[in-house]
Parts: structure tokens; sequence; C-alpha cells
């Protein structure tokens, strides 16, 4: 029983984590319709940003939140109007853009390679090693950190997208474009922020994960795998849909570990993600597009 | 004789390949409300496109109030206060009947007065206070249309282009949104109309334009077109 709740707290933790970082490659597809395979890299390049400002400069990885996702949103109006911007879109342009993108990515690795060399490692602060007490059990005072900012994240972008203009224009975009266009939206200034956000997602979701997870270079994929059944499961930004597909994400994997061996429950997610696709492939909160 | 609030000029419009509009020329004076006309295909909503800056022409000129649009882009154009009410409505379906209306508002000029134009909207279509709160893809067509003449409004436009506006509509419906495009012109609004309804565009509207594979191909008053052999046979069916 005292398993029992350990695992499901830390399915419960995880699930903000994985809630931040799917709702940043829903919200790029759900308005660009572009899958943004360079995702995993930018989630490895959080982790970095988190782990210089910490091991450079001293900075707490909640106090360089603010830093890591402004930087990671520039990274993504880069991408955007460098990038994304020339590329077809929709179904005729997924070739080019996976493997545009798939190629930035693999500029991402190499140069953290480089960099930082292929060595895991991790951000840990003062503060990593303490737990809280609740619920019977002890829970580590980072994990609960992310869970907060990984539940209060997506919240606010909801609010963002439910209740500005901004928000309402780039809902408004995911579903009609040229309509935006005929009312004074600058769909192409849309494109680029929402480009930013989604980025700036994936980056805070790479820093909240290098507190609890080891990294390296190559880190990423997993995030990339899971981010995609989040969606696939959740539908494209609808924030409740993605929080209640991240929590059935993290619950299975976490559970996984009673029935299978611990190499194995790697494969979850992408069992998962494949029966998802053959029986429900609109998600199972069906087609809605943000909000 | 009033001035010319929209210029084409000679345009030449292509989709890829294929060109669609030739050399295509009119005006619409202010305060007329005229009628494009002309069968399927023959160029009437990429004409459309082409004033809103949605497929800019590859050749020729667009004016409005006296200046060229070449260099106003697509987004900047409803502050100069043209709207499109689009064919087959263009809403977005899962935004609610209010937040439709709202966006219609976006632009710098039209914001601060979003107030006051919805309440002259929910006057105009009762239908739609009532519904506000649905999402727009669950209205009937008819309530659809409302929404979409109703967002066109939002920035309170000078120019009003409808694109087959009672296209599927029951023969109530469409006496009715014909009777709301007679009001808007009567309330002070330049109107272009493009119709299929040969019928009920040339009851409504002054003049009449129709063209025919992109080109014009006749034009006059609405009762001079109602009598030409030609469009009778063509069109009327007589
Ligand atoms: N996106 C497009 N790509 C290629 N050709 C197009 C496109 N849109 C329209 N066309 C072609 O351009 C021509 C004019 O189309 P347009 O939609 O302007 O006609 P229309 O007069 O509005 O017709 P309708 O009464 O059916 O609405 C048609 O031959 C059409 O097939
Ligand atoms: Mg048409």
């Amino acid at each position: 029983m005292e398993r029992f709740i350990d695992l499901a707290v830390s399915a419960v933790l995880l699930a903000g984590l994985y809630a931040t970082m799917a709702y940043g490659l829903g919200m790029i597809y759900g308005v660009l319709r572009v899958v943004n395979l360079a995702h995993g890299g930018v989630i490895m390049a959080g982790a970095y940003m988190g782990w210089v400002l910490h091991g450079r400069l001293g900075l707490d990885p909640y106090l360089s939140i603010p830093l890591v996702v402004g930087a990671s949103y520039l990274l993504g109006v880069g991408m955007y109007k460098v990038l994304v911007r020339h590329l077809p879109r929709g179904a005729a342009g997924g070739p080019a853009s996976l493997l545009l993108l798939f190629g930035f990515w693999l500029v991402l690795r190499n140069a953290a390679y480089l960099l930082f060399t292929g060595n895991d490692q991790s951000i840990t602060t003062t503060w990593s090693t303490r737990s809280v007490a609740l619920l019977g059990t002890h829970i580590s005072a980072t994990r609960l950190a992310v869970l907060g900012v990984g539940v209060l994240v997506p919240l606010g972008l909801h609010a963002l997208l439910r209740h500005t203009h901004l928000g309402r224009a780039i809902r408004a975009v995911a579903q009609n474009p040229d309509s935006c266009t005929l009312v004074g939206v600058d769909v192409e200034r849309i494109y680029t922020i929402t480009f930013g956000l989604g980025t700036a997602l994936a980056g805070l979701a790479g820093l909240l994960s290098a507190t609890i997870f080891a990294f390296n270079p190559g880190s990423g994929s997993g995030e990339l795998l899971k981010s995609f059944v989040v969606v696939v499961l959740g539908g494209l930004g609808s924030v409740l849909g993605t929080g209640i597909a991240a929590l059935i994400l993290a619950v299975v994997e976490v559970f996984a570990i009673l029935v299978m061996p611990s190499y194995l429950t790697a494969a979850v997610g992408f069992i998962m993600l494949v029966l998802v696709l053959v029986i429900r492939p609109g998600g199972l909160f069906g087609h809605r597009v943000l909000g | 004789m009033s001035e010319a609030l929209l210029q084409v000029q000679a345009i030449d419009v292509a989709y890829g390949d294929i060109q669609v509009l030739h050399q295509l020329s009119f005006e619409v004076r202010e305060g007329e409300i005229v009628t494009l006309l002309g069968s399927n295909g023959a160029g009437k909503t990429t004409t459309l496109r082409a004033i809103t800056g949605l497929r800019p022409p590859s050749a020729g000129d667009i004016r409005f109030r006296g200046q060229s649009l070449q260099a106003v882009p697509p987004a900047a154009r409803a502050s100069l206060g043209m709207a499109l009410v689009p064919e087959g409505r263009e809403l977005w379906a899962q935004l609610t009947v209010r937040e439709n209306l709202e966006l219609g508002a976006y632009g710098p000029q039209a914001r601060p007065h979003i107030g006051r134009n919805l309440e002259r909207v929910f006057t105009l279509f009762p239908r739609l206070a009532e519904r506000q709160k649905q999402v727009a893809g669950s209205l009937s067509g008819g309530e659809q249309q409302m929404c979409a003449i109703g967002r066109a409004l939002m920035s309170e436009p000078s120019f009003l282009m409808l694109d087959e506006p009672s296209l599927g509509l029951a023969p109530l419906l469409v006496d009715q949104v014909m009777k709301t495009i007679a009001e808007l012109h009567a309330g002070g609004i330049t109107i272009l109309l493009v119709e299929q309804n040969l019928h009920r565009a040339l009851e409504v509207s002054q003049r009449g334009f129709v063209i025919e594979t992109g080109r014009l191909r006749l034009q006059g008053s609405s009762a001079e077109l109602a009598e030409n052999p030609e469009i009778r046979a063509a069109y009327l069916g007589l």
C-alpha cells in the first residue's frame, strides 16, 4: 500500500513536467501545422541553460526560469524567422519541415557536445535533497516545485489564450488564418509569437527536468516521444486534455515498473502512442484546438 | 457625381500558372451599392481577394480613396475602412459568437470601440445576442451569415464587400439578408455585392458589372442589366 502511494505520488509529480513539454509541441502544431521535431533539442538546450546559469553564476534553477524562458522564446523566434517561415506547411510540407527541424536538432546536439562534452550532468542545489512529508510519504521538494510550475504555466497560457486579444488571435489563426488577415491580424506575427511560446515551454521543460533527472547532449528524444504521446492523447493545446493525458502517461509509466523490467518501461510511451493512434486517432478528447 | 472610392485598374491575378483575371477594371463610387455578377468560376471571389490583398494582382493597380494599395499590407487594409464578408462565411467555428465579433474589431482603430459596435451588431441581429456564448460552428446557416456580417461591421467599415451572402440560405432568410444590406447602405456604407442570385442583387443595387472568365463583359444600371436579353437568357433563365 505504501509503495502504491509512493508510486501514485511520483506519477502526479511527473505529470506537470509532461504537460509543460507537450503543451509547447501541441501549440505549435495546432497553430502552424508544423511538427517541431527540434522540440527535443530545445528541451536539452533548456537543461544546459539552467545548468550553466547555476554552475557559472550560482543562480538557483527556479530563479533562472525567467532567463531560460526568455532565451528559449528568442531562440524560437529566430528559428521561425530563419527556418520555419520559409517551409511549406500542412500535409504537403511534412517531409521538408520534418527534415529541416530534425537537422536543426542535430546542430543543437552537436553544439552541446562541443561545448559541454558528452558527460551526464544534473543540477543539484542545496535544497535538492530536502523533502516534505505529505500523505504519509516523503515528497522531494524539487519534484513538488516542478509540479507547481508545470501546473501554473499551462494554466497561465490557458488564461492568455482565453482572455486576451493576442490569445484570441492565436486561437483564430489556428482555425482560419485568412479571416484573421481580413480583420487586421498580422498572421506572420502570430506565427512568430506562437513558435516562440512553444519553444519557450520546451526550454522551461528542459530546465525543470534537469532539476530531477540527469541529462547529456543526446537527451531529448525520450521527451519528444512523451510529448507526442500526450499531444495525441490529449488533443492540440487543450489545457485540460493535455493535463489529463500527461497524468495518464505518467501513471502508466510509473506503474509499469511493477509489471515489467525497468529497461522496458521506456517503451511504454511508444506502445501507448501506437495504441492510441490505432484505437482513437482523434485523441481521447476529440478535435478541439487550443483553449 | 461623387468620386471613386475604389478603383480597380487593369488587374491580372493568377493561381500558379493559371491566370484567372485579365486586365479587369471597374470603379465603385462613394455611397453606391454595386453588384458584381458572373457565373461559377468567373473570378468574382478572386476579385475580392485581390482587393483585400489575400491574392495580390500580378499587374495593374487597386486604389482605395485614391491611394494605391500595393504598399498596404493585407492586414492593414481593414484599418482603411474596408471589410469583407467572405464566401462561405469563414467564421472561426470553435470560437464563440462573441469572440468572433470581438475579433472583427482587432485593428487599432476599431478596438477602443468594441462595446459600442457590439451593441450595434446585437441591435441589428438580436439572434446573435442570444447566441453570443455559443461557438460559431453550432449556429444555423442564416445565423452564421449574420455573424459574418456582424464581424465585418465591427470595424465600422465605410466600404463593405459581401461575397454571395445569400448562398445556401432559405428564401425567407435571403429576404432578410438583402434587407439588411439595403439598410446598411441607407446608413451610409458603400457596398460591393457579389451575387449569383441576379434577381435579388439587381433589386437592391444601383449598378452592376458582369464578368466572364475574368474579363469585364457588361456594365450598366441595374434596370438596364435586368432588361438585357443576354443576361436574361444567361442568368434569369428567361
Ligand atoms: N486557390 C485556387 N487555386 C487554383 N485555382 C483557383 C483557386 N481559387 C479559384 N481558382 C480558379 O479561379 C477561377 C475563378 O474562381 P473564383 O473563385 O474567383 O470564381 P467565382 O466567380 O467566385 O466562382 P463561384 O461563383 O463559384 O464562387 C476558377 O476557375 C477557379 O477554379
Ligand atoms: Mg466565389
